[in-house]
C-alpha cells in the first residue's frame, strides 16, 4: 500500500528538536449536512535537519512510529518561504546594525563640526568687509586670509556689485516673477483671439510661420499659439508684429 | 550519592530481568544494571526538573518586545530624538543658516544707503540683538509640541523613502505611525485620564500592523528592514493587540497604579509557579556541573 502522504504548512518549529508542527487542510464530506467542508489536522513531524521554518509548505509522508505523536517525517519542501524570511531577518538585523551605527557616527560628526565650526559663509563676509574697512586689528596672517577668501567669493569693491549668497527666499521671488510672465503672456492670448480682423491677422501670420493651417480648429490654433508666445525669441515675435 | 552513582542513573536500561550484564562491542564496553524502584523515581523526577529547567530557559531566551513601542534602546529613535533637541534647530520649517544669513542681508542693505563708521558700529550690535532675539523666537526649545512631533516625522521619513520626496509608500508610513505613537504615548503617560488619546493610540498602532503585515506580503526583505528598524519584531506584527489594561499594567505605562487585580488564587498560583522555576533553574546548574566535572575526569 503506498504511504500516506500530505501537503501542508509548517506553523510551529524550534520548540522541539528535529520535529515540526505541519498544519494539514482536506475536504471532508459531512454526511449530516450533505457538504463538503474544511477540515484542518495537526501533525507533529519528523525534521531531520532542523531544516523548515515556520510558513514553510511540506510534503509528509508516514514513517514507522518515532514517538507516540510522531509518525510523518518530511518528504519535500515544495516552498521554503519561512527560510526565506528567516534569512531576510538575519541580513536585516546585520544591515541595520551597520547602517544605525553609521548614521550615529555621521550625527555626532556634525554636532562636533558644528561646534568646532570657525568659517561660516556669512563670517567670511563679515572678516571681508573688516578689511575693506580697513581695520586696524587684523594681523598679517588675518589679512592674507582674508585676501583668500575674497578670491573665493570674488568680491573686488565693499559693498558687492554682485549677489554672493543664494537665499531660499529668493525662490519665492523668482516663483512671483514666473507667475508674473505666465499672466501677461495669457493676456495676450485672449487679446490675440478676441474675434478683431487686426487680431485675426496676426494669428494668421503666426500660424503661417509655423506652417500649419489656418483653417484648423480655434482650439488648436489657441494652443499652436500659446507655445508660439512661450517658445519663441523676440525677434520671431516681432516679425508677426507683437 | 557518590558521583558515580549519579552517573550510573543516566545509563539506558535494556533489559529489566537481568541482574547484570555486559557485553563489549568491538571498542567500548557498556554496563547494565537493574534499579530499584526508589531510584527510578528519583531518575524520573530529576529528568522532568531538568526538562522543566529547559523549557524555562528557552522562553528565557524568547525577546519581549512593546508591541507599540518596539525595543526599549532603539538607536533611530534615539537618533531622530537627538536630532529634534539639538541646539541649532529652528521651527516651523525655517533653518539656521539662512535665518543668519537673512539677518546678515538686512543690515548690509540698511548700511547701504546710510554709511558712516558710527552708523556702521550701532548697526552691527543692533543686527546681533536681533539676531539673537529672533533665534530664540523661532527656536525648536520655545516651539511647541507638534512642531517637534512635524520634524521627527521629517526626519523619518527621509530615512525611510524609496525616493526623494516619497511620502506613501508602507515603510514610510509605518514610521510616521511609529513617531507618532511615541508622541502620543508621553502624552498618555502624563495624562491617564485622556481615554480619547488612549483610544487614537490603539488606533494607530492596530493601523500600523496592518500596513506592516500588507508590506510583509508585498514585499518581504523590505519588510523585515523596516520592523528591525523600528524595532519591532514580526510577533508584535502579527499578534492580536488591543491595547487593554493588561498590556498596560506590563509594560509599566504608569508604574505606580494596579490595573488588573488578579485573585488570590492566582497570586499564590504564580508564586508557586516561580518557585518551582526557581529550583528547576537551580538543579539544571547542578547537573550541568556534574556532568562537567565528570566528561573532565573522563
Amino acid at each position: 500500500m503506498a504511504r500516506q502522504n500530505f501537503i501542508g504548512l509548517v506553523v510551529s518549529q524550534g520548540k522541539m528538536d528535529k520535529t515540526v508542527k505541519v498544519r494539514v487542510e482536506q475536504m471532508a464530506y459531512n454526511t449530516k449536512i450533505h457538504k463538503s467542508l474544511f477540515k484542518r489536522k495537526n501533525y507533529l513531524v519528523h525534521d531531520e535537519g532542523n531544516i523548515c521554518k515556520e510558513g514553510d509548505i511540506v510534503r509528509i509522508e508516514a514513517t514507522r512510529p518515532l514517538s507516540s505523536r510522531k509518525h510523518f517525517a518530511v518528504a519535500e519542501i515544495k516552498k521554503n518561504k519561512g527560510q526565506q524570511f528567516a534569512k531576510y531577518e538575519e541580513e536585516a538585523t546585520l544591515k541595520i546594525q551597520k547602517e544605525e551605527r553609521e548614521k550615529t557616527n555621521s550625527f555626532l560628526q556634525r554636532r562636533e563640526d558644528k561646534i568646532n565650526q570657525k568659517s561660516s559663509i556669512v563670517q567670511d563676509l563679515k572678516d571681508i568687509e573688516k578689511l575693506c574697512h580697513g581695520s586696524s586689528e587684523l594681523t598679517a596672517e588675518e589679512v592674507t586670509r582674508i585676501t583668500q577668501l575674497k578670491e573665493k567669493y570674488g568680491v573686488t569693491t565693499w559693498p558687492p556689485n554682485k549677489p554672493i549668497v543664494d537665499l531660499d527666499i529668493r525662490y519665492l521671488a523668482q516663483k512671483i516673477t514666473d507667475l508674473r510672465v505666465k499672466i501677461s503672456r495669457d493676456d495676450k492670448l485672449v487679446e490675440l483671439f478676441d474675434g478683431t480682423k487686426a487680431n485675426e491677422e496676426k494669428v494668421n501670420r503666426i500660424l503661417a510661420k509655423l506652417n500649419k493651417d489656418p483653417t484648423s480648429k480655434r482650439s488648436i490654433k489657441k494652443n499652436l499659439v500659446r507655445k508660439f508666445l512661450s517658445d519663441s525669441s523676440i525677434e520671431d515675435k516681432a516679425e508677426v508684429g507683437l | 550519592m557518590s558521583l558515580i552513582n549519579r552517573l550510573t542513573l543516566f545509563r539506558p536500561i535494556m533489559s529489566v530481568s537481568a541482574q547484570r550484564m555486559t557485553f563489549a562491542t568491538s571498542s567500548v564496553a557498556f554496563e547494565f544494571h537493574v534499579l530499584s524502584k526508589a531510584q527510578r523515581k528519583i531518575r524520573s523526577e530529576t529528568k522532568k526538573k531538568q526538562n522543566r529547567a529547559r523549557q524555562l530557559a528557552k522562553l528565557d531566551a524568547l525577546e519581549k518586545v512593546d508591541p507599540v513601542l518596539g525595543r526599549a534602546d532603539n538607536p533611530f529613535i534615539t537618533r531622530i530624538r537627538a536630532e529634534v533637541t539639538e541646539k541649532d534647530v529652528l521651527g516651523k520649517g525655517y533653518d539656521f543658516e539662512e535665518v543668519e544669513k537673512l539677518i546678515y542681508g538686512i543690515n548690509q542693505a540698511r548700511l547701504s544707503k546710510l554709511e558712516n563708521d558710527y552708523v556702521r558700529s550701532v548697526s552691527n550690535s543692533q543686527t546681533e540683538t536681533i539676531k539673537e532675539v529672533v533665534i530664540r523666537v523661532l527656536s525648536m526649545r520655545n516651539s511647541n509640541n507638534q512642531d517637534r512631533k512635524n520634524l521627527a516625522v521629517a526626519f523619518a521619513r527621509k530615512e525611510f523613502e524609496r525616493f526623494p520626496g516619497d511620502t506613501g509608500s508602507s515603510e514610510v508610513q509605518a514610521a510616521v505611525q511609529t513617531l507618532k505613537l511615541y508622541f502620543l504615548m508621553d502624552h498618555i503617560r502624563q495624562n491617564p485620564k485622556d481615554l480619547d488619546k488612549i483610544r487614537n493610540a490603539r488606533m494607530l498602532a492596530q493601523q500600523r500592523q496592518r500596513i506592516l503585515r500588507y508590506l510583509k506580503r508585498d514585499d518581504p526583505q523590505r519588510y523585515f528592514w523596516a520592523i528591525r528598524k523600528l524595532g519591532l519584531t514580526d510577533e508584535a506584527v502579527h499578534m492580536e493587540f488591543n491595547f487593554d489594561k493588561r498590556y498596560m499594567q506590563e509594560y509599566e505605562i504608569w508604574p505606580d497604579r494596579v490595573l488588573v487585580k488578579e485573585s488570590k488564587k492566582q497570586i499564590e498560583e504564580k508564586r508557586r509557579e516561580r518557585r518551582k522555576a526557581k529550583k528547576a533553574m537551580r538543579l539544571a546548574i547542578i547537573q550541568d556541573g556534574v556532568g562537567e566535572s565528570a566528561s573532565k575526569t573522563v
